[in-house]
């Protein structure tokens, strides 16, 4: 057993030797350790029955964890925006508005670029790059909408991007600013649950309720429509 | 194709003001912080301003992320100090509405819980029994998937003060499993 060097408290506690190693083995369960220590681990599980035996209730204490953690839930809905609400109270900063992110402004660089495009000779590679991005994205989307496997508890690193409600998935090109985004976020009541993605996209919710497809569809034709910041809208569903 | 942004990216980002960055890193950690502070102050009300109040602290400190801790760990060590200090200011409160749920919801007692084989329901309520500081090791050690340095930065104890921690975390727990009649031949 433990030697306490202390009265009281556990903070400041001697341990032997196979005792580290058996405190050790939590974070060798949760693959947590450092090479170093897995090895200290493993060499000593080779030869201690008793910690073999130890590994299996951990691994139960683990799942009961992990599941105790799971039902505490999940922030409301609403919280991001009383977020973004506080950071837009704590320091403003000037904001492209909707206006100005609808229209396009002949001197922006979105307009230089569609100048460049209308040159000989430049259309043609520049739409085999857009294709070959396009399939890239494509790949990227069906993996996603395809990655939905079934687990009894997830942890807290690939347990967050839970989303309700109409989703869809959308990129923005790379002329677009942030505070441009930002706007237009804001202005078509969009959330971002998840990303950037591979391929830089991002899961963004329509609305928290399910929307029918017609609602649904209308909602993505007018991100279509803002082709200057949005390169690509895919719904997500149902 | 490009990579997504790591967490580090979205810190830079928000240090310079992004706030598409901002709500990425949101909704990448909303939950993970959440429920860890949820595990703490047992209110939900109480839970969701505290985790707006730790994501503008992040929103505001970004510039000051030194990069020597992964940003989870940051994170989860301003969302333990805004959940601590909180829990001081409220103490003298009485029990809320989810202390009372919860209640409810553990109801069975452990007998009941052992004629339904319900192990991981005994095992789970017993968790929730451990003291507050060993409790919390094992939610960053199980759920949070903090290593011993990272949980030891989240609490602002020594290494060894952690695995102490979670030794006697797991010693607690077989004592209340046994005393819940659950025999599981350790220690």
């Amino acid at each position: 057993m433990m030697n306490k060097a202390s009265n009281g408290a556990q903070s400041s506690v001697i341990m032997k030797p196979e005792e580290e190693v058996e405190a050790l083995l939590p974070w060798y369960v949760a693959k947590t350790v450092s090479d170093a220590e897995r090895a200290q681990v493993e060499r000593a599980l080779a030869t201690d029955p008793a910690l073999r035996q130890q590994l299996e209730l951990i691994t139960d204490e683990m799942h009961a964890s992990r599941i105790a953690n799971e039902r505490a839930g999940h922030a409301p809905p609403n919280t991001l925006g009383r977020l973004l609400d506080a950071i837009e109270n704590s320091t403003p900063r000037a904001h492209a508005t909707t206006r100005q992110v609808m229209s396009l402004n002949p001197s922006s660089p979105v307009a230089g670029m569609l100048d460049w495009l209308r040159r000989p000779g430049v259309l043609a590679p520049v739409a085999l790059a857009a294709m070959l991005l396009l399939v890239g994205q494509a790949a990227v989307i069906a993996s996603m909408l395809g990655s939905s496997t079934p687990s009894p508890y997830v942890t807290a690193s690939v347990g967050s991007s839970r989303a309700t409600g109409t989703l869809a998935l959308v990129a923005f090109t790379p002329a677009a600013t942030s505070a441009e985004i930002d706007a237009l976020l804001a202005a078509e009541k969009l959330r971002i649950i998840d990303g950037p993605l591979p391929g830089g996209v991002y899961r963004v919710q329509l609305s928290p309720d399910p929307l029918s497809d017609a609602e649904r569809d209308v909602q993505l034709d007018r991100l279509r429509n803002v082709t200057r910041l949005v390169r690509l809208v895919q719904p997500v569903g149902p | 194709m490009s990579q997504p942004l790591s967490d580090r990216d979205l810190l830079a980002g928000l240090a310079n003001g992004d706030r598409l960055a901002m709500q990425s890193l949101f909704a990448r950690h909303q939950t993970r912080v959440f429920r860890f502070i949820m595990r703490i102050v047992r209110n939900e009300a109480r839970a969701e301003e505290l985790v707006n109040e730790v994501f503008l602290a992040i929103w505001q400190q970004a510039s000051k992320y030194e990069g020597s801790a992964q940003p989870s760990t940051w994170m989860l060590s301003i969302a333990h100090n805004k959940a601590v200090s909180s829990l001081r200011r409220r103490r003298e409160e009485p029990a809320d509405e989810f202390a009372v749920e919860q209640m409810v919801d553990e109801a069975d007692n452990a007998e009941t819980l052992l004629q339904k084989d319900d192990k991981s329901a005994i095992l789970r309520r017993c968790i929730d029994k451990l003291p507050e500081e060993q409790r919390l090791v094992m939610d960053l050690v199980y759920y949070q998937e903090q290593s011993v340095r990272e949980t030891s930065l989240v609490l602002g104890v020594p290494e060894n003060t952690v695995k102490t921690r979670m030794f006697y975390a797991r010693r607690k727990l077989a004592e209340l499993l046994t005393a819940a009649g659950v025999d599981r031949g350790w220690p």
